[in-house]
C-alpha cells in the first residue's frame, strides 16, 4: 500500500512539472513488465519497479535496473551498458545493443550471469513523451537461457 | 540480420509470431496503427555490415571522448529497456 501511495505521489509531482528535458545525463524511469523465461506463450511473471541510465556519449548508454517479480516473488536487477543502433537524433524511436550483468535473489529463477541484450523503446503519444513503451531480449552467458521482456516506463 | 532476427533469436519467439502479434496490435488500434507499422519496418531493416561498421567506429570515437572527460548526452527511448 506504502508503495501504491509512494507510486502515486511521485506520478502527481511529475504531472505538474514542465514537460521532460531532454538530452540530460542521467535519467529514472518506474515500469511495469510482462517476462517470459521458461517457453511458455504465457508470462513467465510480471513485474514492477524501475530503471536508471546514464548517457555518456549520443550513441553510449550506462544502464540500469531493479524489479521485483510478483508471480515468483523474486528481485532482480541489472546493470551494464547499451549502444544505440539508431539515429540518435529521434526521441521518439531507438534500438539498442548492449550487454547487462543480472543479479537476483532468486538465482534458480532469474540467474546471476553476463547477458547480451537488444532493445526497443518508443514514445508512441507526442502529448505524453514521458510514457515509453519496451521491449527487450536478452541471452544468459552461462545458462544459455533466453528472456523477453515487454513492458511501459514513465520517465520521472 | 535485423533487430527482429536478434529479438527473435534472444527469446526463442519466431519471427512469424512477433510480426502477427504486432499486426494484430495495429488491427486492435487503429489509431496507433500507423506508428505501429512504422515499428515494424524499422525493426525489420537490416543491420547491415556497414551500417554496424559505422556504428562502431562512432562508438568507438565517443568511448574516446568520454574518457577525456567530454560528455555529450542524448535521450534514447531504450535506454530505458
Amino acid at each position: 500500500m506504502r508503495f501504491i501511495l509512494m507510486l502515486l505521489m511521485l506520478l502527481c509531482a511529475t504531472a505538474t512539472t514542465p514537460a521532460m528535458a531532454a538530452d540530460e545525463i542521467f535519467g529514472f524511469a518506474i515500469g511495469a513488465n510482462g517476462v517470459w523465461f521458461d517457453d511458455n506463450a504465457e508470462p513467465s511473471d510480471f513485474e514492477i519497479g524501475g530503471n536508471v541510465k546514464a548517457s555518456l556519449s549520443p550513441h553510449f548508454s550506462a544502464v540500469g535496473a531493479g524489479y521485483y517479480g510478483f508471480g515468483h516473488s523474486y528481485l532482480r536487477g541489472s546493470a551494464g551498458f547499451r549502444v544505440t543502433a539508431t539515429d540518435v537524433n529521434d526521441p521518439t524511436f531507438s534500438l539498442g545493443l548492449g550487454m547487462q550483468y543480472h543479479f537476483s535473489s532468486e538465482p534458480n529463477i532469474r540467474p546471476e550471469e553476463w547477458a547480451p541484450d537488444a532493445s526497443v523503446g518508443w514514445r508512441p503519444w507526442t502529448s505524453q513523451p514521458r510514457v515509453i513503451l519496451v521491449a527487450l531480449g536478452s541471452y544468459g552467458m552461462d545458462t544459455n537461457q533466453a528472456t523477453l521482456m515487454a513492458g511501459v516506463r514513465y520517465a520521472l | 540480420m535485423n533487430l527482429l532476427q536478434i529479438l527473435s533469436n534472444a527469446a526463442g519467439v519466431p519471427v512469424e509470431k512477433i510480426v502477427t502479434w504486432l499486426e494484430n496490435a495495429a488491427a486492435a488500434l487503429p489509431d496507433a496503427a500507423p506508428e505501429i507499422n512504422t515499428l515494424i519496418e524499422r525493426i525489420r531493416s537490416p543491420l547491415t555490415a556497414e551500417l554496424l561498421g559505422n556504428l562502431s567506429m562512432a562508438v568507438i570515437a565517443e568511448l574516446k571522448d568520454i574518457a577525456s572527460g567530454h560528455i555529450v548526452p542524448k535521450d534514447h527511448p531504450s535506454d530505458f529497456a
